[in-house]
């Protein structure tokens, strides 16, 4: 399997190359070819041009650059209707509008009857089309992405921008009436001046009245990335004031420790038998017993307890709180940036 | 344990049952346990029919309680020599206990406590044992500190029954009960803090008088202990 997959590889790494080359071969080509037939035509020889224009356009390729072909078209109508024959010229011209509905005809090339011809035309072939720019950089709330749409025939046209995936709304549409071409600009944000969320989206445009007249692009919004300001670090821990201090002495750990060091020291004495004892046991009774006196007694000075001191809790929360205040207004004020940071908005698919 | 089982097998079964009993019904909110090994010096007077003896030697053992809520278990068990410290005694013994108690401490400062304890003591002069039961007081405070802890237990020994097999030549025990019988102890426990150490040291102290046997015997036992181990829980 990883042997195909190899093979797989190193022939699509050897075909690609010679896939592009043949490409741009083949439009080079056509470039050539469709130049030396306008050179033609430029020269008087109007047949032999017209003769190697229609040879050209009949082997165009379909992947052919359609801006040529649309040059193609213009430049074998205009001399088809020099040589007198009108309607096989507005054919040329309305595949030529078909093509590329923004297409129109240079005055300082062409005569006035080719560009009324021209215009006559459009406005008999239905064509929309749109543009956009294929990378922009926007502020969303104070800039606008602009539009351009044409059509052949006079047509009324929604132009809708919506999320590529999901069930949302759409957050931008705009209909308009446009006789040839016409741009406008759609904002970036919804209506309650929230900026577009970055992510994919449909710019469509749709003929009304047709069902089959539609463009559609796809477009990618990032967020810039901005500046934002860091948080403010930890409170230093010198800052804060104590919050604690030890009380007043605890003398009745004292008077325990005597009171059951005595009773230690007492039990063998008082209920004791002298005869059997011998006095001895009060030794260990009186060890234990003293013992236990001297823990109570250290037990006044280790028992203190712990008194709160209110005043310095207090100004230790108002620091902590004001802390936490400033950290939100950055946290607020990054958000807020991050909100309003310029859209990056690439064309992906280009309008088809 | 073979032989207390014998003789105590329905008590100690009702002692189990109703332990159990009680750890289920109390809420088990203070959870604890220690555990230690203790050395203890054990000391043993006599007057037996006007002659004095006193035996002296270091028994050394382990500890432990378990606190479920307001009810602690607890049980111990030591051994060691006794060797004749005055007096004519000419016998060194052997001896040992084993106890176990139960304390109920409805608050930290007060509880009643039931132990109950099997001593026995063997020489070239014969065997001799000892069954103690206990119902006792127990009051205990902390000392200012937490990690200080005092405590004072007084006991009454409802039965003490004191038996045995000797040669003869010293006293003849078949089974006496003494007539005045008492017990106390006292101590002090270090728990640090922040280390699950305890440290204590406490003094015991036992009387028995047999005044009114066909034989007059009069003994007392004290000890003094310290003992380190291991605390787990509040």
């Amino acid at each position: 399997m990883n042997l195909n997959f190899m093979r797989s590889l190193f022939i699509a790494g050897a075909l690609v190359p010679a896939l592009l080359s043949e490409l741009a071969g083949q439009t080079g080509r056509l470039v050539s070819r469709v130049a030396s037939a306008i050179a033609l035509l430029d020269s008087a020889e109007t047949e032999r041009g017209v003769d190697a224009l229609r040879t050209v356009l009949a082997q165009w390729p379909d992947n052919g650059p359609r801006d040529l072909r649309v040059r193609a078209h213009s430049y074998l109508g205009a001399a088809i209707l020099a040589l007198g024959m009108r309607d096989s010229a507005l054919a040329h011209f309305s595949e030529a509008v078909r093509l590329n509905p923004f297409a129109v005809l240079d005055p300082d090339v062409f005569n006035p009857e080719a560009i009324a011809a021209f215009r006559e035309a459009r406005l008999t072939t239905p064509s929309l089309g749109v543009r956009i720019a294929k990378d922009t950089v926007l502020k969303p709330l104070s800039q606008s992405y602009l539009v351009a749409v044409a059509v052949g025939e006079p047509a009324e046209i929604v132009v809708s921008l919506r999320r590529a995936t999901g069930t949302s709304l759409g957050v931008a549409s705009e209909r308009l009436t446009v006789d040839s071409t016409a741009s406008f600009v759609m904002a970036l944000h919804t209506p309650d001046s929230i900026p577009l969320e970055p992510g994919d989206y449909l710019l469509t445009a749709e003929m009304l009245g047709t069902t089959t007249l539609s463009v559609r692009a796809l477009l990618r919004i990032t967020r810039q990335t901005v500046d934002t300001a860091p948080h403010e670090p930890a409170l230093d821990s010198t800052l804060f004031r104590p919050e604690r201090k030890k009380g007043p002495l605890a003398p009745i750990s004292a008077l325990s420790g005597i009171a059951f060091g005595t009773a230690a020291a007492a039990v063998p004495m008082v209920f004791g038998n002298r005869e059997v004892d011998g006095r001895k046991a009060q030794i260990s009774a009186l060890s234990v017993g003293a013992g236990i006196c001297v823990a109570g007694l250290a037990g006044v000075i280790l028992g203190r307890r712990m008194i709160p001191i209110n005043e310095n809790i207090q100004y230790n929360r108002s620091l902590v709180v004001a802390w936490e205040q400033r950290n939100r207004a950055i946290a607020e004020a990054n958000e807020a940036k991050r909100r309003l940071a310029p859209l990056r908005i690439a064309l992906v698919e280009e309008p088809r | 344990v073979r032989c207390l089982l014998s003789r105590f097998g329905t008590a100690v079964a009702v002692l189990t049952a109703a332990t159990l009993w009680v750890a289920r019904s109390v809420e088990a909110q203070a959870v604890s346990f220690w555990a230690t090994t203790e050395a203890q010096w054990v000391r043993n007077a006599l007057i037996l029919r006007g002659a004095r003896e006193e035996i002296a030697g270091p028994w050394f053992g382990a500890a432990a309680e378990l606190r479920l809520g307001a009810v602690v278990l607890g049980g111990s068990g030591s051994r060691g020599k006794l060797r004749p410290a005055s007096g004519g005694f000419p016998f060194e013994r052997t001896a040992g206990e084993v106890q176990a108690l139960l304390r109920f401490e409805p608050v930290r400062w007060v509880g009643l406590e039931g132990s109950y304890t099997v001593r026995a003591y063997s020489s070239a002069a014969g065997y001799q044992r000892w069954d103690i039961s206990a119902v006792g007081v127990v009051l205990s405070t902390s000392l200012g500190h937490p990690a200080l802890r005092t405590y004072a237990k007084a006991f009454a020994l409802p039965s003490v029954y004191m038996g045995g097999d000797t040669s003869g030549v010293v006293v003849s025990t078949k089974g006496q009960s003494p007539n005045v019988r008492f017990a106390s102890e006292a101590g002090l426990q270090v728990a640090p803090t922040g280390l699950p150490l305890l440290f204590a040291v406490h003094y015991r102290f036992e009387r028995y008088d047999f005044s009114g046997q066909p034989w007059s015997r009069f003994e007392q036992n004290d000890a003094l202990a310290v003992s380190v181990g291991f605390r787990a829980g509040r």
